[in-house]
């Protein structure tokens, strides 16, 4: 993050001990972690934001609010795999007249919407997280006293792991939702034409692969909320530490 | 009613796609061959101001454009020459918006501060992703699969995502350095 380095000049520092400089090294490099790599950077205020001004960033509440992105998808993606279940239930004679076919409608629609957001707030985090820590290892370079930068080194690596875990697992994400929505896109297509989607059981193989397919996309987001559980223990623990 | 695309249309068929493809090539990679249309202000907040309200004039133009469009694909007589028609004006106006949007992104960009960037790589992430929905529909229509009502249903899904970003571009003010 650019407004890291004048935080870290040592002329800011002054003539402080070297005890006092290590501390002070130590909460400036805290408030970067906790401001940039995940108050802002990664898990900031987005497009889910309604606040006119920016809101002073605070420890951990980025991993909330990512958090309630990852709940958001997850239930727009569960709510469609529900419809699929209606839909498989044989009720007419061509899937453009089936009964259920409104509310998988609704549930589709949702997604599409659900998907704009979230998954834009997903790729600006593998767009702008990894500059934040290339940025921070830079800053590692300029703290003098060695103790402080071992401490500082450690906090880096275990955070860059939980980030590039999380980075990971949101982009197996995108990999199993862009195919899963295509598909669905596909199959809805089809759906206008009767001949081509049947309301009876012929349709279930196709059925049954998009909610496969959808299944998949849950369990990604599953993982991607277990390694930001992961990152927030490790976050409050570094906090502890302090 | 399908829009399948009649033999005489093959040539037609085969510009649509290279028009496509050269207007997805201009609009992600060579910075458009239209450029963005804003006042430079007396001030970097002014310009952004004037770029943001370029950008968000233009997502109207984009969204009025998706729901005329559906309204038309909803009437009887659509035909595979009026989907051509709007296609390639839905991927002109949408190209125009990349073009307005990354004058403002590159304008935000220009402060430096992870706030303005963050706002940035959102918005642009969202009309990637909103880009899919000419993807699925130039698929369908070159696979001779493309049904009016499944054009209507992508109009109103693009024209509704359409305004969910432009909201959030309105949003995204303090974060990219103005004020409305």
């Amino acid at each position: 993050m650019r407004h890291a380095k004048p935080y870290l000049k040592r002329s800011m520092i002054g003539d402080r001990s070297r005890n006092e400089e290590a501390r002070a090294d130590r909460r400036l490099l805290y408030l970067l972690l906790a401001s940039g790599l995940l108050g802002l950077g990664w898990f900031g205020p987005g497009c889910a934001s309604s606040r006119s001004t920016p809101p002073a960033p605070k420890p951990g509440r980025g991993i909330a609010e990512y958090r309630d992105v990852t709940r958001e998808a997850h239930d727009a993606v569960a709510a469609t795999i529900n419809a699929l279940d209606l839909l498989m239930r044989p009720k007419a004679k061509a899937m453009l007249e089936h009964p259920d076919l409104p509310d998988f409608d609704r549930a589709f629609y949702q997604l599409e919407l659900t998907s704009v957001r979230a998954r834009a707030r997903a790729e600006a985090i593998i767009a702008r997280g990894q500059k934040y820590f290339d940025e921070w290892k830079e800053n590692l370079v300029g703290i003098k006293d060695p103790n402080a930068a071992q401490l500082e080194a450690a906090r880096y690596t275990r955070l860059l792991i939980h980030f590039d875990r999380v980075r990971l697992r949101s982009s197996e994400v995108r990999n199993e939702f862009r195919p899963f929505m295509g598909k669905l896109r596909q199959f809805r297509a089809r759906v206008d034409q009767p001949a081509k989607v049947t309301g009876d059981t012929s349709s279930w193989p196709e059925l049954d692969a998009l909610r496969t397919g959808g299944r998949r996309v849950l369990e990604s987001l599953d993982s991607v909320s277990l390694a930001l559980n992961d990152a927030e223990t490790e976050l409050r623990a570094t906090r502890a530490a302090q | 009613m399908r829009l399948r695309p009649a033999e005489w249309h093959r040539l037609t068929r085969r510009h649509l796609a290279w028009l496509g493809a050269l207007v997805l090539y201009l609009t992600a990679f060579a910075g458009g061959w239209t450029r963005a249309q804003y006042l430079p202000g007396p001030t970097q907040g002014a310009s952004l101001r004037n770029a943001a309200a370029a950008t968000d004039t233009q997502a109207k133009v984009v969204i009025r454009a998706a729901e005329d469009w559906g309204r038309r694909a909803g009437s009887a007589g659509y035909r595979a020459e009026h989907f051509q028609q709007d296609f390639t004006n839905g991927q002109l106006q949408f190209g125009v918006l990349r073009q307005q949007f990354n004058a403002l992104g590159g304008l935000a960009l220009q402060l430096g501060r992870p706030q303005a960037d963050n706002a940035v790589a959102e918005l642009d992430a969202g009309l990637t992703t909103i880009a899919e929905l000419f993807t699925f529909l130039q698929n369908e229509y070159a696979a001779g699969t493309l049904d009016p009502k499944t054009i209507v249903r992508t109009c109103r899904a693009y024209s509704d995502a359409m305004k969910l970003w432009q909201r959030e571009l309105k949003k995204s003010g303090s974060r990219l350095g103005f004020i409305w």
